[in-house]
């Protein structure tokens, strides 16, 4: 082989390294994640001074109720909300005392749900949700053992149904999609499609 | 490819996730690519990839098209990562044979013959040093101009021209005519 052909050859050979599936699925809802959460001092005095009637909110709420009032204030926040992280983090430490990881899967399912059902909403929060779903599946996935896989098929088989109920009335249908195929399994694919392909007239003719 | 990159890098730089979303998406493979080729473990190359682009979604203001692309701001960002990571591994040896479970898209005849042609090219560049074998996947696997090289390796143009006319030499040498 002269070098010339070595060197197309070893490209051929470059080129064939793919990064591995997960990566190419779920590597930008991970660094996005990393990205969201990269918030320096300067970010959260930011946030206080520029916000300072969220931060005197928060205060009171904290005095007044203490944490199991914040807890309850949090508990029906939505993504882009002030209190919503204090969800997050309520449910992180219940997920993580308990051993009981579907409770982030049903809290973002639920999210899509109450974002998709309020007229009023813009497009972005319920964008948001969705990643959020994506992302939460995916990790909850690989944290699972085998029994709870069961389980946790069982409620993102019952997830699909409800976003499939809602698909018909959202003015957000992409995204509804999006939350559909996170919440499907592989076994579940011919479904899709068949799905897919029922709505498929009908959204040709909203169109 | 350069105008979308450009379209969404302004979003990007001002503050767009999605956007930046989507360079990650055109950029993923080919950084991966080139991490992975020279650190030779597929964890390690991702967790080099996701801090490359961590990096450079933090340096994107700072960043201007007017001094170089993306793309070699991004390669020089994986390539100081890369060195950063060997410096810290003790007794670093990389192995090119060890560049394992390297995914294929043919079917299984191919991928026989793919990996017998592998296991010739990597022995070849496994030969070469590091520094040599970075500039050989930059400028023969990723077609880069000298110019471009130069950036990423911190180097004068000159230098680098020099430098892989030596490399090709020392391979014709070493192996002659027919590698």
């Amino acid at each position: 082989m002269k070098l010339e052909e070595f060197f197309k050859e070893a490209k051929k050979d470059y080129l064939g390294v793919k990064p591995p599936e997960r990566v190419s699925l779920y590597g930008w809802l991970e660094l996005r994640e990393k990205l969201d959460k990269r918030l320096g001092l300067k970010d959260v005095l930011v946030w206080f001074f520029v916000r300072p009637a969220l931060a005197i909110a928060l205060a009171v709420v904290l005095l007044v109720g203490g944490g199991a009032g914040l807890i309850r204030a949090a508990n029906g926040s939505l993504p882009g909300d002030s209190l919503y992280p204090v969800k997050r983090t309520y449910e992180n430490i219940a997920s993580a005392v308990t051993g009981n990881h579907e409770i982030k899967v049903e809290g973002r399912a639920n999210e899509i749900i109450i974002l998709s059902q309020k007229e009023e909403e813009s497009t972005e929060r319920l964008k948001e949700a969705v990643i959020q779903y994506q992302m939460t599946v995916a990790q909850v996935e690989e944290k699972v053992n085998e029994e709870e896989r069961k389980s946790l098929k069982e409620t993102l088989r019952r997830q699909k149904r409800e976003f499939e109920r809602i698909y018909e009335k959202s003015r957000s249908r992409d995204e509804i999609k999006k939350a559909i195929e996170a919440a499907d399994d592989d076994e579940d694919e011919e479904d899709v499609k068949s799905w897919e392909d029922e709505h498929k007239e009908e959204d040709s003719r909203r169109d | 490819m350069d105008d979308e990159v450009g379209e969404h890098l302004a979003r990007a730089k001002a503050g767009d996730n999605d956007a930046y979303g989507k360079i990650y998406n055109l950029f993923l493979e080919k950084i991966y690519r080139f991490i992975y080729y020279l650190i030779s473990d597929a964890d390690t190359a991702y967790d080099i990839t996701q801090d490359t682009f961590i990096r450079a979604w933090k340096a994107l203001p700072r960043f201007d098209r007017n001094r170089g692309s993306f793309s070699t701001f991004l390669y020089t960002i994986a390539r100081n990562l890369v060195i950063d990571n060997q410096r810290k591994r003790v007794a670093f040896t990389l192995d090119l044979d060890l560049v394992g479970e390297v995914k294929y898209e043919e079917n299984f005849e191919e991928s026989i013959d793919a990996e017998e042609r592998s296991k010739k090219v990597r022995k070849v560049l496994k030969s070469l040093p590091k520094f040599d074998r970075e500039l050989v996947v930059l400028r023969y696997f990723e077609d880069m101009s000298f110019a471009e090289i130069s950036k990423i390796v911190g180097k004068e143009e000159g230098a680098v021209r020099v430098r892989v006319f030596r490399i090709l030499k020392g391979l014709k040498e070493k192996f002659g005519e027919n590698i």
